[in-house]
């Protein structure tokens, strides 16, 4: 290990403070991984560990590697230009530099992290060795390898080579992954603002809808997708080192306030909004409000399909609809004994009901035939 | 010592190229490298330096080739002066020269602080003058090779190679450069390869001069018998005037 660039990188690191932010976003998105595995073994959010498996790999070499500088000027046409970023490698080339130390280095700095998203990952392969498991974990443990073994290649390249390629490929990922989130952002709320939009206008115009389930849509069932706006807001405000200006909107602070926006959706969410199904009932709970349901209490219900899925919209006596099967589920042994599984109670529910005289609907052709066969 | 052996290299979109060139830098000996413009003087510099590989031939350091592996080790006591080599354009140079020497082990900021004096980038016995506190994007051309050459000669390198460091300096700084960079030939026996098309600036200085044509050495050898060649004599001034 070559000893001054081991003091360079050191010293370099107290320039590159905000990797700590980084650090600290990529060990809150884990623990809620782990979290969300344990609590919920069966739909284990494994895709934010691919996502924090790409914050390591990316992130880093382009905060070290690329963000360093900025080209400040053409050296021989004498054109400043203060918004084009250059490379370390531009530094690595006219100076004495261990590229092996410096990568190493780089590579250790985040190992911990990396090997703790591993082990998460085997954990999450052992309760449920899904597809998506596995694909987790196979991308959360090469992902960072390939993205630094490029890197280092690339870097190599660089600083022997006259035209660093390095330079306009990342400005071109960069951008891209701008405009791609930008772009996603704005698609995910334009369809939160018109699905609650339609709703108020339809139930407080039309006097009918379903305002409560539009929110239900928005504040839970979205979850992931508000997580995701958070997560990529927050990278995105951490690897612009300069202001980037949209107009005239400074990119980075909008960022953070999305990102914050995003990730308070997905905590008041899951703290807030949800519903638990026991025995006797349904509990829906949202924004501290807490109604309790009772299953004797239904007076119409829809069965349809949704995520290939039965699931089941039942309407109680003042009118809230809620749907049952995105809920939580009883634990209790009582349960466990009456209901193998979440099939189980749909069908010993609404037999319950049509014995009632509760008769409910099928939303189309294939709910009912589905139904009927889970029915048999 | 740095020696080159039959060097060729060739940009593979641009034209200017590097033909079997074999040049020798050796501790305590000042060369020279003139020609025109475009003559592939930076090219070759750029191969002994090792920020580019040659296609054919060899770079070697004391005995040691030249490789990708070899890069740090080669430039290790080897420092390169060109306006192509940057700063961190957002950080002040004081604060970035301390965090730049951490690649230096013999670094001295006594030493850079008072080599910048006499380049008259800083004046008065206070370090913490205003062009300190500048960043490296807020200097003329002029002033970052000043920086720069002063910051290479504290890291008290074995070998020095400098591609045009008179380029935009007035001429009383020119003096004071080629004076400094004499002393340290003759007193550290640092090895020296300076490109300039101001042949009169280390004509006095120069043991070897070495003279490039269209990516050729044409001329390479102790100074008298360069100086005393009215052929090249003339090839030089043509390069001068076309400068």
């Amino acid at each position: 290990m070559n000893a001054e660039t081991k003091r360079f990188w050191i010293e370099e690191k107290k320039n590159n403070r905000r990797d700590i932010f980084a650090g600290v976003l990529l060990v809150v998105a884990l623990l809620m991984s782990v979290v969300e595995i344990i609590s919920e073994p069966t739909e284990s959010r494994g895709w934010i560990l691919v996502t924090c498996g790409l914050c390591i790999g990316v992130l880093v070499p382009y905060r070290y590697l690329v963000k360093y500088l900025r080209d400040d000027a053409d050296s021989e046409a004498g054109v400043f230009d203060k918004n084009r970023y250059i490379p370390l490698y531009q530094i690595a080339r006219f100076n004495s530099f261990d590229v092996d130390t410096y990568f190493w280095l780089m590579l250790k700095n985040y190992l911990s992290l990396y090997l703790f998203g591993v082990a998460v990952n085997v954990f999450g392969l052992f309760r449920d060795s899904d597809i998506y498991s596995i694909a987790s974990l196979a991308a959360s443990a090469i992902l960072p390898i390939v993205v630094f073994g490029l890197g280092k290649a690339l870097f190599v390249r660089n600083i022997t080579h006259e035209n660093g390629i390095g330079k306009n490929l990342s400005g071109i990922l960069l951008s891209a992954l701008m405009n791609f989130a930008a772009l996603f952002i704005l698609f995910v709320f334009t369809v939160f603002v018109v699905i609650i939009g339609y709703s108020v206008v339809v139930e407080r115009i039309a006097g009918y809808g379903n305002l409560a389930n539009a929110q239900m849509i928005v504040y839970t069932w979205f979850n992931n997708v508000w997580l995701m706006c958070g997560v990529i807001c927050i990278l995105l405000a951490l690897l612009l080192n300069r202001p980037k200006k949209l107009g005239r909107i400074p990119f980075r602070p909008l960022m953070i306030v999305l990102g914050v926006l995003s990730l308070m959706f997905v905590v008041i969410a899951d703290i807030y909004c949800n519903n638990t199904i026991d025995e006797e009932g349904v509990v829906v709970k949202c924004f501290g409000v807490e109604t309790a349901y009772s299953f004797d209490d239904v007076k119409d219900y829809v069965i349809f399909e949704e995520d290939g899925e039965l699931n089941i919209k039942a309407t109680f006596g003042d009118g809230k609809t809620v749907k049952l099967m995105g809920s939580t589920f009883s634990t209790t042994d009582s349960w466990s004994e009456k209901y193998s599984d979440k099939d189980a109670f749909l069908t010993v529910l609404v037999n319950n009901l049509r014995e009632r005289g509760v008769e409910g609907n099928f939303a189309d052709e294939w709910a009912k035939t589905a139904f009927e066969e889970l029915n048999k | 010592m740095i020696e080159c052996r039959n060097v060729s290299f060739s940009y593979k979109k641009k034209n200017r190229q590097i033909y079997d060139i074999s040049l020798k830098l050796e501790e305590g000996y000042f060369t020279c490298l003139i020609g025109h413009n475009g003559a592939g003087k930076t090219t070759l510099m750029k191969l002994l330096y090792g920020s580019l590989l040659p296609d054919s031939g060899t770079v070697e350091k004391d005995g040691s080739v030249l490789s990708i592996d070899s890069l740090c080790e080669h430039r290790s006591g080897l420092f390169f002066v060109t306006k192509e080599a940057v700063w961190h354009p957002d950080r002040p140079l004081m604060s970035y020269s301390k965090t730049l020497a951490k690649l230096y082990p013999k670094y001295s900021e006594e030493e850079f602080l008072e080599n910048l004096r006499k380049l008259d980038f800083i004046s008065g016995k206070d370090a913490g003058t205003k062009n300190l506190d500048k960043t490296f994007s807020e200097l003329s051309y002029g002033e970052r090779m000043k920086v720069i050459t002063a910051f290479g000669l504290a890291t008290h390198p074995e070998y020095m190679i400098l591609d045009e460091p008179f380029a935009n300096l007035d001429p009383l700084v020119k003096s004071e450069l080629a004076r400094m960079i004499h002393t340290r030939v003759a007193k550290d026996g640092m090895g020296v390869l300076i490109s300039t098309h101001l042949l009169d600036e280390v004509s006095d200085m120069a043991d070897y001069v070495a003279v490039m044509e269209k990516g050729r050495l044409v001329k390479y050898g102790d100074r008298e018998e360069i100086m005393s060649n009215t052929d090249l004599r003339t090839v030089l001034r043509e390069s001068r005037e076309t400068e």
